[in-house]
């Protein structure tokens, strides 16, 4: 802590200041947080129903993005087949829709633990297999899913399926789902990487054989890790689904959703639970903004990328909050002479912004 | 049992039963026999040494117990259970702990949470309601890292990942510590502060077995040690017996400076050789340095340096000049800036101020591979070789860009290397990750002269090596001078490098304090004050540098 040139009687309040901000900065993280949950849990009174797609669309990357980072930020499984949970939610909603008679949200949830047993299953095959390895081969078995897919008379191969009329769901229905299925991943997986079972995968991420000394089998994290990465992502392709309303194995089991993931968490700060958010708001912004030239989109995502990994190889997110915390602590040290109320409350919120959501 | 009684009383209780046993222990990597038949027992309470030089097997036989690698015949015992059909992590709960010669932090995760991770795993042994980070902190207390606990472990300094490696080790709340090197790398003071921390770590009653190098740790803490070579156990007893014993002092070499002749632990064509330059050093060092010492215009010319790392300083408005043939030892305790000027002098790290001349030539913004054109080679600190690739691969790799007007054919450099250490003609098909240390270390020179360099750096050229080793690669230093290349030693035996180098240069805190011949250097306390902080003399057998040296080795310490 920098001692600033004053007197001692000086110089204690703004300690003592700064120090009971540290105790308030996770709070007003969460409060930040809990309003724009409210905000977004009002949307509909707003928002146009061309903004609650939109918004739609962004929640589902936002949980696509935050599962992929459980497996591969957190646990360092950089996955290349997360594709595969997509399409077999968007699949088994749909054939359990057209199929069966359960209740849809029923479906969704079943669409969630199908990719989540196929994660099991993918798993025993995979989890033998380290860093490249391990990504060429969950690549390799999103491709032959894909095929599979593509010759699959009863899912309607190449053409894929129509689901029914019945099916078919408001706006602020869908809305409300995917702000659902969002609120509760980035909850799970905030509060997973804080228990012992997430110190014990960022171990394994870090040093399998030395977390293997230290008492960690590393072998049921991974495999639950898996599951759950996966689980949510059916359940973003089962709501994907039920907004297309007509899926066909090109486009559900697309390498396009994974790279999408993958963007967004490097964008945002992969191995951070905010950084994920963040990189959705930022891709799907640039998207939609040049969405009139595609090409350009992708070269500026690209271009975006590549001076992220440069400049701020951990992302936007610990970035922000690099320059918040110095912004608040030069803001501190400045004011703390003059203790004007205001500046101290502008100082709080940029500190504030410090740790909310996984400090990580 | 004898062993224990001859030295008396120590501070803790020794138990009958064993609770640890190896018998008939084999482990094979491929053709190669790591381990060869090892038994032994450790006493419930016991503090074993295990000694050894590099490739014994000691790393191997601590991997064996801690599961991270199978047994191939017989087995390992742990308090009557079975161990070596175990996965790691159910040896490890079951009281075991493993601090690694290289320290294997969680590097993104912080100093408590690194902790944090052992404690998990033994939860279930407290029975109080405590809270485990209670427990985690009292330990980081115990081993002096409390007040760094919310550091990224990644950022701890050598001698803290070392505290964190035991911390590690010791919240599994084991029975029984495997330590492995863990004063490796570590000088003067630091070592005092380990040897301390593990006495009271057994103190309290906990079984470890010690695999160490630094002999003085061994002596200071052991009262029975095992002698490993080459994958055999060939001695067991008291330090003092393992002292005299004739197969450990064949082993070790009997030398303080490197110029007893060989014994026949090596092949033929290397004990010949080795045995001829080993002799041939105080001659041949002569004349190099008499024929070009007076030189006047130095090879390398470092004027005024300075080098930051961030907002550190590392190296401040420093001096530093090498005369062609010469051998300058530069010494100082860690952290000192050592490594700094090798890679400032080798274009690995930006020059804040100053210049740096080579040949005549400012260098001093020339990029690294220009420089190595120009005849610069620098053997980094850990080798860095390609592991992957064999050994004669990784040399042709060196020769990739010789010097510009190299005199010698790429024939010639081979072959000078090979005589120069034979044991890589030998090995030249293998992978050089699979060498031992010292020979990989042998590696790393020779790629360095493939290039037919002017000047040679050597960032700790012996660092964790065996003496037997670093007395060969001792006896090389003359014959790499006879090829009219100059050298820059960095050397933790510092009276070794003060035996061969023509002029030292004492570093404290990236500033020269001190530059001279080696007997005006060993007669200015500057010396002792860079590494001991005060000239002061530390407790035990190691009270002066010389002891120091002489408590490298086993047999000398009698």
């Amino acid at each position: 802590m920098k001692t600033h040139p004053a007197s001692s009687d000086q110089l204690a309040p703004p300690v003592t200041r700064r120090q009971s901000l540290r105790h308030l900065a996770p709070w007003l993280g969460w409060g930040v947080l809990g309003l724009l949950v409210l905000l977004a849990a009002l949307g509909p009174l707003y928002l146009s129903a061309f903004d609650l797609v939109l918004a739609f669309t962004l929640f589902n990357y936002m949980t696509m993005a935050q599962s992929w980072n459980l497996l591969g930020g957190y646990g360092g499984q950089f996955s290349l087949g997360h594709s595969l949970f997509v399409g077999a939610g968007s699949y088994t909603i749909a054939v359990l829709l057209l199929h069966s008679g359960l209740p849809l949200l029923l479906d969704l949830l079943l669409s969630g633990l199908l990719a989540a047993a196929l994660a099991t299953l993918a798993a025993l095959l995979l989890m033998r297999l380290r860093e490249a390895y391990f990504s060429i081969g969950s690549l390799g078995l999103a491709m032959a899913a894909l095929t599979w897919m593509l010759n699959w008379s009863f899912t309607g191969a190449t053409s894929g399926l129509n689901l029914p009329p019945a099916a078919t769901l408001d706006y602020s229905t869908l809305y409300y789902l995917a702000l659902g299925l969002l609120v509760v991943t980035t909850l799970t997986i905030v509060l997973l990487v804080r228990s012992p079972f997430g110190l014990r995968l960022m171990a394994i991420r870090d040093d399998q054989e030395a977390a293997a000394e230290l008492g960690v089998n590393s072998f049921p994290v991974k495999l639950v890790t898996f599951a759950i990465s996966a689980f949510f992502v059916g359940l973003a392709g089962g709501l994907i689904a039920l907004n297309k309303l007509e899926i066909e194995p090109d486009s559900a089991f697309s390498m396009n959703w994974v790279i999408t993931m993958i963007i967004i968490t490097i964008i945002g700060g992969i191995a951070t639970s905010t950084g994920p958010l963040l990189g959705a708001v930022v891709f799907f912004t640039l998207q939609q903004v040049l969405q009139n030239s595609q090409a350009l989109s992708s070269l500026l995502t690209g271009l975006l990328l590549i001076l992220i990994i440069r400049l701020a190889p951990e992302g936007l997110w610990p970035l922000a909050l690099k320059l918040g915390r110095r912004l608040g602590e030069g803001l501190l040290s400045r004011f703390a002479h003059s203790k004007q109320a205001e500046t101290v409350l502008s100082a709080q919120e940029a500190v504030g912004g410090r740790s909310r959501l996984g400090e990580r | 049992m004898q062993a224990a009684s001859t030295v008396g009383g120590g501070p803790q209780q020794t138990d009958e039963a064993p609770l640890l046993v190896l018998r008939h222990v084999t482990r094979r990597f491929g053709g190669v026999t790591a381990l060869n038949d090892i038994s032994f027992e450790v006493r419930s309470g016991e503090l074993l040494g295990v000694i050894g030089p590099n490739g014994a097997g000691k790393s191997t036989l601590l991997s064996l117990i801690s599961g991270a690698q199978r047994v191939s015949e017989g087995e390992i015992l742990f308090a009557g259970q079975r161990l070596d059909r175990l996965p790691a992590h159910a040896i490890a709960r079951l009281g075991i702990g493993r601090a690694h010669q290289i320290p294997r932090p969680f590097g993104r995760m912080t100093v408590l949470q690194n902790v944090l991770i052992p404690v998990h795993a033994r939860r279930n042994e407290t029975p109080g309601r405590r809270s485990l980070s209670d427990d985690a902190e009292e330990i980081l207390r115990l081993c002096g890292l409390l007040d760094r606990k919310d550091r990224q472990a990644g950022s701890l300094t050598l001698l803290d990942l070392k505290r964190l490696e035991l911390a590690r080790a010791l919240a599994l709340k084991p029975r029984l510590l495997l330590l492995d090197e863990v004063a490796a790398g570590l000088v003067g003071q630091e070592i005092e502060e380990i040897t301390s921390l593990i006495a009271s770590i057994h103190a309290r009653g906990v079984t470890i077995l010690l695999v160490e190098h630094v002999q003085a740790v061994v002596r200071s803490l052991a009262r029975r040690v095992i002698v490993l070579d080459w994958g055999r156990k060939i001695a067991e007893g008291t330090p003092d017996e393992i002292a005299r014993h004739p197969e450990v002092i064949a082993v070790y070499l009997g030398s303080e400076q490197g110029e007893q002749p060989s014994t026949p632990a090596a092949t033929g064509a290397e004990r010949g050789d080795s045995t001829r330059s080993r002799h041939s050093l105080p001659s041949a060092r002569a004349t190099s340095t008499a024929a070009v010492r007076p030189s006047p215009p130095p090879l390398l010319d470092v004027q005024n340096l300075s080098v930051d790392y961030g907002k550190l300083r590392a190296l401040r408005s420093l001096d530093f000049s090498v005369g062609e043939g010469e051998i300058v030892a530069v010494v100082g305790a860690n952290g000192a800036g050592k490594t700094t000027l090798t890679q400032a002098i080798s274009g690995l790290v930006p020059v804040s101020e100053g210049h740096v001349l080579f040949a005549g030539q400012e260098i001093t913004r020339l990029p690294a591979h220009q420089r190595a054109r120009l005849g610069i080679a620098l053997c980094h600190e850990g080798r860095r070789l390609f592991r992957e690739q064999t050994v004669r691969e990784n040399l042709e790799l060196g020769a990739v860009y010789a010097t510009r007007g190299a005199t010698t054919t790429f024939a010639q450099r081979l072959e000078r290397v090979y005589n120069l250490f034979p044991v890589l003609r030998e090995r030249a098909g293998s992978r050089a990750g699979r060498l031992s240390g010292g020979q990989q270390q042998m590696v790393a020179i020779g790629r360095a002269l493939m290039a037919e360099p002017r000047l040679l750096l050597l960032d700790e050229l012996s660092l964790g090596l065996a003496p037997a080793v670093v007395d060969q690669l001792f006896a090389a230093l003359p014959r790499i001078l006879a090829w009219g290349i100059s050298v820059v030693l960095i050397e933790q035996h510092v009276q070794r490098s003060l035996a061969v180098a023509d002029r030292v240069y004492v570093l404290e805190r990236g500033r020269v304090v001190f530059c001279g011949t080696p007997d005006q250097v060993r007669a200015h306390p500057a010396l002792q004050q860079a590494y001991l902080g005060v000239a002061a003399a530390p407790a035990g057998p190691a009270s002066s540098p010389a002891a120091s040296e002489q408590e490298q080795y086993p047999v000398s310490g009698t």
